[in-house]
């Protein structure tokens, strides 16, 4: 099981900002959210990811137990 | 004294509160050609009364209330207004930004700018029709929370106007400037010129509240020219996904966890760069469960304010930072408390960053054993009513009042004092962002995000080059702060700059070329260099992401390009930095607490400090000053600073009080019984 | 820059009852007279002026026009980005920011206040502040 959170603006877009599924690396997560939500793949894909804290790219792995979390592009304040 | 150029009113009044009187302040074409507005012009009329200013809470201090050209001319977020005075908190020069209408019913009146003068014997507040200035006394309001003023006043306009409303503009204090707390802050309708303690300037002059109206209108030199484009730039805002979508959605109060992200959430009085919490109290928790509405300042498209509610009333909400410190920054993770408090500290008048860091700093003096205050992180029952206490010197808020600094100097614990030059820091967490490191301990007002270039949304925020580097930095820190001083001298919003990069570099950060341009910026050091040093080799306009030189042109006449607005910008920064290098500041005064210095964010990762001198000598050398931070005669001859009566003016000793001047005093008074 | 009373005027006290600001003054059957100190040039002394007795700031007399001819504000809401210039402007305080439709709605703009239509007297203010030119009559 991996968890999945969302934050920025995709969050309210997406109207889901947590997600617990069994997937096996970031590209399929970004599947599976397109098809939970409704809202186009490349919206996840072109996030910034991090897993359990750690700053990583799309083509991670990922392993039971782990935190990904998906930031929208964001700036300025 | 009329003008030439469009966009100004052409006068620019003087209040002595001392005498009544009330004259025009010569200000010529040559000077607004030079110094533009807001704070620059601000910074050059106090410039010239430098000499004459005894100490911040004097008579003899400035209260200098200036406008932009573009305020009042139709350009997007140009309500803004400016508030600049000898800080109580610093010392030196602070200017404040705000975005209540203030400004837009100045100019309505027929005035540019307004400078208070003198001490009034009891307290009064000023009323501005047009020409018509009249002084009335204030005791009845005295000790009034700032909304209920701004009622109070409404109502006895409407009282002079045979009961019909009038629509006007106001600054107020509320107990806190009345009080002479240090980061006491100015109030217009729901917006706050809140920081550097010009609440407290006002105060001492006793100096409650100023209304403004007036039937006059503000003309741009081309106005169908100027409506075209500000047709095409609101659209250009509004398609943006800063200004058009994220702003507006999450306020800046989205920023939370971008920087629990990047690790630049300050956490336990900036201990730390992330909140394990943070989730309770950012920006999308806001946006989802609280926020009514977004609201913008007069003439903004991007509308970047939350609504919240509290006791029942719909109020304005957080920004970042107040949620940032007033969370994080003191282990709080109730959103609702930070709406109360957000709330309460504007009634009160007092700046939400500082009062969170001093409350902060002296939380961690109390669990280090430096003062026993019964502070606690995470203890939040009590501190409702410490703010209370604050605003009315009472208590433990007596000695809080007076700003993290001087609590440093008098109980120690200065490398945790979280304070540049006097002033406390925003909620960024400057080792994970060190560029924007440099920007705090530069920035001439203190440690400010805004004033000190705003390097962090190249940091992570927005783009991502590398955050630990200290290549390209101080370059790209140089040339935001010109830039950003210049947006806000014409009275625009520093947000509308958002828009300054390219929507594709934002919207899809794993894209080739904006990887590629990450990448490249901290190699981009030497041709940022060149735009600074020669600013005027940019003899264009920058097309579409950037109309602010070509809103400049078309609203004055002036001949305005990119080159010559950043000019004119570095012109208003290096001119705050001579003001304050006569008044003490050197390179030494720029600096960090050793919290950032000295100790790593994340431990045995030596590049997660902020490498200060390093970035510093880079810094003087790109801004033309000597290693000592002090400008070269080349660089004041260059900006056409070098005639100016402060060049000439010797270095004066420093205007900040600490504890032991307080003691002194205190001393001396006794001996007179 | 203000609006004139002339000769004309009888002192029928309609154009002071009728002035948003205040800025009219006069006994009745006495001429009255305008303070171009509060005028804000919304022109509604002279549509309701029954004796053609007022002059617009560049001296054409105005003539009058019943308040079922007065023009209403025609808004853009395409356009319109919700600035408030407008609202901040309208001497009658006849327009408003809508309320969001719906939670998290971010492009609320201008619109004529439902129960205040009729206070509106059509003096095209909000059409000459409104920095984008999205509202026309």
């Amino acid at each position: 099981m991996v968890t999945i959170k969302i934050y920025g603006t995709l969050r309210l877009k997406c109207g889901m900002g947590q997600l617990e599924t069994y997937t096996d690396s970031i590209k399929d997560a970004c599947r599976l959210l397109a098809l939970a939500t409704g809202t186009p793949e490349k919206e996840f894909r072109r996030c910034k990811f991090a897993v359990n804290g750690k700053r990583v790219g799309l083509g991670t792995k990922l392993s039971d137990g782990d935190e990904l979390v998906l930031l929208a592009p964001s700036g300025g304040g | 004294m009329s003008t030439n150029y469009g966009g100004y009113m052409g006068k620019v009044a003087l209040v002595d509160l001392a005498t009544g009187r009330i004259s025009e302040y010569p200000w010529t074409d040559e000077e607004r050609r030079l110094f533009i507005g807001g704070k620059t012009m601000a910074a050059k009329i106090i410039s010239d009364h430098l000499s004459e200013i005894v100490s911040p809470l004097d008579p003899s201090n400035l209260l200098v209330v200036t406008t932009g050209p573009l305020t009042g001319t139709g350009a997007p977020s140009s309500s803004r207004f400016n508030i600049s005075t000898i800080s109580p908190l610093t010392g030196i020069l602070t200017s404040s930004n705000c975005g209540g209408n203030f400004g837009y019913y100045l100019k309505k009146a027929g005035y540019d700018a307004l400078i208070i003068t003198g001490r009034s014997e009891t307290p009064v507040w000023l009323q501005i029709h047009n020409d018509t200035f009249r002084l009335h006394p204030a005791d009845d309001m005295w000790g009034m929370l700032t909304g209920h003023v701004q009622e109070h006043l409404d109502e006895k306009l409407a009282e002079g106007a045979n009961g019909r409303k009038v629509k006007n503009g106001k600054i107020v204090i509320g107990p806190a400037g009345e009080n002479l707390v240090r980061y006491a802050s100015v109030v217009s309708n729901e917006r706050l010129a809140g920081r550097g303690g010009v609440g407290a300037v006002m105060g001492s002059k006793n100096l409650k509240a100023v209304t403004v109206s007036g039937n006059k209108m503000v003309q741009a030199k081309k106005p169908e020219q100027m409506l075209k484009l500000n047709q095409k730039w609101f659209k250009y805002l509004h398609g943006h996904p800063l200004t058009g979508d994220q702003m507006p959605r999450l306020g800046t109060a989205g920023l939370v966890s971008a920087m629990q992200f990047n690790g630049q959430l300050s956490t336990k009085n900036y201990k730390y760069g992330q909140y394990e919490d943070y989730e309770k109290v950012n920006g999308e928790t806001l946006a989802e469960k609280y926020n009514i509405v977004n609201k913008g300042c007069l003439t903004c498209p991007i509308k970047c304010a939350r609504t919240v509610e509290v006791n029942g009333k719909a109020v304005k909400g957080p920004e970042l930072e107040t949620l940032g410190l007033l969370g994080g920054g003191i282990l709080n993770n109730d959103i609702e408390l930070i709406f109360k408090w957000n709330f309460e500290l504007d009634e009160l008048g007092m700046d939400t960053i500082s009062a969170a860091n001093t409350l902060s700093y002296a939380m961690e003096a109390n669990e280090q054993g430096l003062w026993d205050n019964g502070l606690e992180f995470g203890r939040t029952e009590t501190i409702s009513q410490l703010w209370d206490d604050i605003a009315h010197r009472r208590g433990v808020g007596n000695e809080l009042a007076e700003g993290s600094r001087w609590l440093s100097e008098k109980y120690g614990g200065k490398d945790f004092a979280v304070h540049a030059k006097g002033m406390e820091l925003a909620a960024y967490e400057p080792r994970r962002a060190v560029g924007l490191g440099l920007g705090y301990a530069t920035s001439n007002r203190g440690g400010c995000h805004l004033n000190g270039g705003y390097m962090v949304i190249m940091e992570g925020l927005g783009l991502a080059m590398d955050a630990q580097t200290p290549h390209a930095k101080a370059d790209g820190t140089v040339m935001f702060q010109d830039l950003m001083e210049c947006i806000s001298a014409t009275g625009q919003c520093l947000f509308t700059s958002y828009a300054f990069f390219p929507f594709f570099l934002l919207k899809y950060p794993q894209a080739w070329y904006t990887k590629a341009v990450n990448k490249i910026l901290p190699m981009a050091g030497p041709v940022m260099r060149i735009i600074n040093k020669y600013p005027e080799i940019a003899c264009i306009h920058l097309p579409v992401i950037f109309n602010q030189s070509k809103a400049m042109e078309l609203a004055t006449g002036m001949n305005m390009k990119f080159g010559t607005y950043i000019k004119a910008g570095k012109r208003g920064y290096v001119l705050e930095r001579l003001i304050n290098t006569k008044l003490g500041i050197t390179a030494a005064d720029d600096k960090l607490p050793k919290r950032f210095t000295d100790t790593p964010q994340v431990e045995g990762d030596d590049s997660t400090k902020v490498p200060l001198e390093t970035m510093k000598k880079v810094y003087y050398d790109a801004r033309g000053f000597d290693q000592n931070g002090l400008p070269k005669e080349k660089i004041l001859k260059k900006l056409k600073l070098d005639n100016l009566a402060v060049a000439k003016m010797p270095v004066r000793q420093p205007l900040w009080e600490g504890p032991a001047a307080a003691e002194k005093k205190e001393a001396c008074a006794d001996g007179n019984h | 820059m203000a609006y004139k009373i002339t000769d004309n005027c009888i002192g029928c006290t309609i154009c002071a009852k009728n002035c948003p600001v205040g800025a009219i003054t006069g006994t009745l059957r006495e001429q009255h007279a305008i303070d171009g100190g509060l005028c804000i040039e919304c022109g509604v002394c002279g549509k309701v002026c029954p004796k053609g007795a007022v002059e617009d700031p560049s001296g054409v007399p105005c003539s009058k026009v019943t308040k079922e001819q007065w023009k209403k504000p025609i808004i853009d809401k395409d356009a319109c980005a919700g600035c408030s210039v407008c609202v901040e402007n309208c001497p009658k305080d006849c327009l408003e920011i809508e309320d969001p439709k719906f939670h998290g709605d971010i492009h609320t703009v201008a619109q004529l206040m439902f129960h205040k239509e009729d206070a509106c007297i059509g003096c095209m203010i909000c059409s000459k502040v409104c920095p984008i030119g999205a509202i026309t009559f």
